[in-house]
């Protein structure tokens, strides 16, 4: 019986590199690997009708990423062995075709770094929907944060740094005391949330932290919360600048801040000054955490992937998410040695770099105009983490007036390892030292 | 098309102000000696300089140029961050 061929490939971005000129001989080198059946060069919209892919708007955005780097005459390419049926076969072939590429002048990067998966909106709860939650949202808070004894965040502030918070939603009326616009040409007093379809997402971080809904609290209610929004306004898919980003990090820890929550992901290598910008806040007293990515078990991605920030994954409770929830989806192993109702979400990435995990499937929270929805993401997960940190420093009189240096973050950093427990996922790279309580 | 650069002075608030007069003529001087760059912000530690232009060599040469002009800052090329980004 013969066995089956399967077709495998590996795509690329490739361009010219920097400063070199697409020539007749780099193009007729090109034109031979592909004679040789070692690779097809495509373009755009051959590259959006790759077997099962679906164009979507992160493809343009890929493409327009290469184009603002100046790489206008990018084109994908795509590493093609028919007939093996093997991996180390296909590598070989693959690696032959990069050499002779690079000889001949151009870049290759692996498309699927620049790969962004579609977002969609939050699930908007009516009231059975919100009143249904409580048992979620003692999962998400009561249980890891004891049985309320001692103060909740009382007198640390933490910072979001995200699309914006609605300081008018009842349930973040006297927690949000503030903040500001970071993105350039814009009116830095604006820290409310983007006006897109996405501008909920730092609304809804902020309710996780400290909603103080009597129903529906976030993880430290009494803790004070500062809007750093670094979305422009009208548009998160533009995304957010490093700019942005280090001098939010920057009027953060000049603001007060304890803790800044960073439920953002970035591009696919360091930026040294965002590294930087987080490094200088631990030395000054203050901790960042950072959402993991939520590209399904890949790497954990930057800002993260610093050493100095916290990393957190997320973990979700099945017996907690609704039987309608397409969130459900998100239900995957590993389980939970100790309790299999909880899992590792499907979307979690991962790695040696997560330090804690927090709740991050179907959480309700927070949205602009008052209203309230679930969501899922390790965007959720990373508030859960920023919240017990607001308890665990609360709880610590010592530890919340010590001197602002590098030894008060490292001081509050152990307080949470030694709180965490773990839940026995199989990995430290699935969940780190596990859930602080 | 405009590309730009981020550049970052990494000293202590207090240091950042006591000095900032003297640093920000530096930078607009260092900036105004750079064809095709205009600065777009600029703050104690802090700037966003955009370069006219849309190759990758054009943000390269720019940059060398301000790191030599600015040796105490960090010349760097701006990026983008984004909310994580999750499909159901």
């Amino acid at each position: 019986m013969s066995r089956a061929i399967r077709r495998k490939t590996r795509t690329y971005v490739m361009m010219p590199m920097q400063g070199v000129q697409l020539d007749r001989e780099s193009q007729a080198t090109a034109a031979s690997i592909e004679e040789a059946g070692r690779l097809q060069i495509l373009d755009l919209l051959h590259l959006l009708r790759l077997n099962g892919h679906q164009a979507s708007p992160s493809d343009h955005r890929w493409v327009d990423h290469a184009r603002e780097r100046g790489e206008d005459k990018a084109f994908s390419v795509q590493f093609v062995d028919s007939f093996a049926d093997d991996g180390p076969k296909l590598v070989r072939a693959a690696a032959e075709g990069e050499r002779a590429l690079r000889a001949a002048g151009f870049h290759l990067v692996p498309l699927t770094k620049y790969r962004l998966t579609p977002h969609t909106g939050p699930t908007l709860l009516d009231t059975a929907g919100i009143a249904a939650a409580t048992a979620q949202r003692d999962w998400l808070r009561t249980v890891h944060t004891g049985s309320g004894d001692g103060p909740l965040g009382k007198g640390v502030t933490v910072g979001i740094l995200d699309s914006g918070v609605d300081s008018d939603h009842p349930a973040l009326k006297n927690a949000v005391r503030g903040g500001r616009g970071m993105v350039t040409g814009e009116d830095h007093s604006d820290f409310g949330p983007c006006t897109d379809e996405k501008g909920g997402h730092g609304t809804h971080v902020a309710g996780i932290v400290g909603s103080r809904d009597s129903g529906l609290p976030g993880v430290a209610p009494e803790c004070v919360m500062r809007s750093y929004r670094v979305f422009p306004k009208q548009d998160t898919e533009r995304g957010a600048s490093n700019f942005s980003i280090i001098n939010a990090i920057r009027a953060a820890v000049s603001d007060g801040c304890d803790i800044i929550n960073m439920s953002i992901s970035g591009p696919s290598a360091s930026d040294d000054g965002v590294r930087k910008a987080i490094e200088e806040a631990w030395n000054a007293g203050v901790v960042c955490i950072a959402a993991a990515g939520n590209q399904y078990r890949r790497p954990v991605g930057y800002p993260a992937r610093h050493s100095i920030c916290i990393a957190v994954s997320a973990l979700g409770h099945d017996g907690l998410i609704p039987p309608q929830a397409p969130d459900r989806g998100f239900i995957a192993d590993p389980r939970s040695r100790q309790d299999q109702a909880v899992f590792l979400a499907s979307f979690s990435n991962i790695g040696p770099q997560i330090d804690f995990a927090g709740p991050g499937v179907w959480i309700v929270s927070t949205l602009p105009s008052g209203k309230w929805g679930a969501m899922s993401g390790t965007s959720m997960a990373a508030p859960a983490v920023a919240g017990y940190a607001a308890v665990a420093l609360s709880r610590d009189r010592r530890l919340l007036s010590a001197p602002r240096n590098a030894s008060r973050s490292e001081a509050l950093y152990q307080a949470l390892v030694s709180r965490s427990v773990a839940y026995d996922l199989g990995s430290f790279d699935f969940e780190g030292y596990g859930v602080p309580q | 098309m405009t590309q730009a650069l981020v550049i970052t002075r990494w000293l202590s608030p207090a240091e950042l102000e006591r000095n900032w007069a003297t640093e920000e003529r530096q930078v607009r001087s260092a900036v105004s000696t750079i064809g095709g760059a205009k600065i777009v912000e600029l703050n104690p530690g802090s700037g966003l300089i955009a370069i006219e232009g849309d190759r990758a060599f054009q943000l390269d040469a720019a940059r060398e140029a301000l790191s030599s002009a600015l040796p105490g800052w960090d010349v760097g090329a701006e990026t983008t961050f984004r909310l994580p980004a999750l499909s159901r």
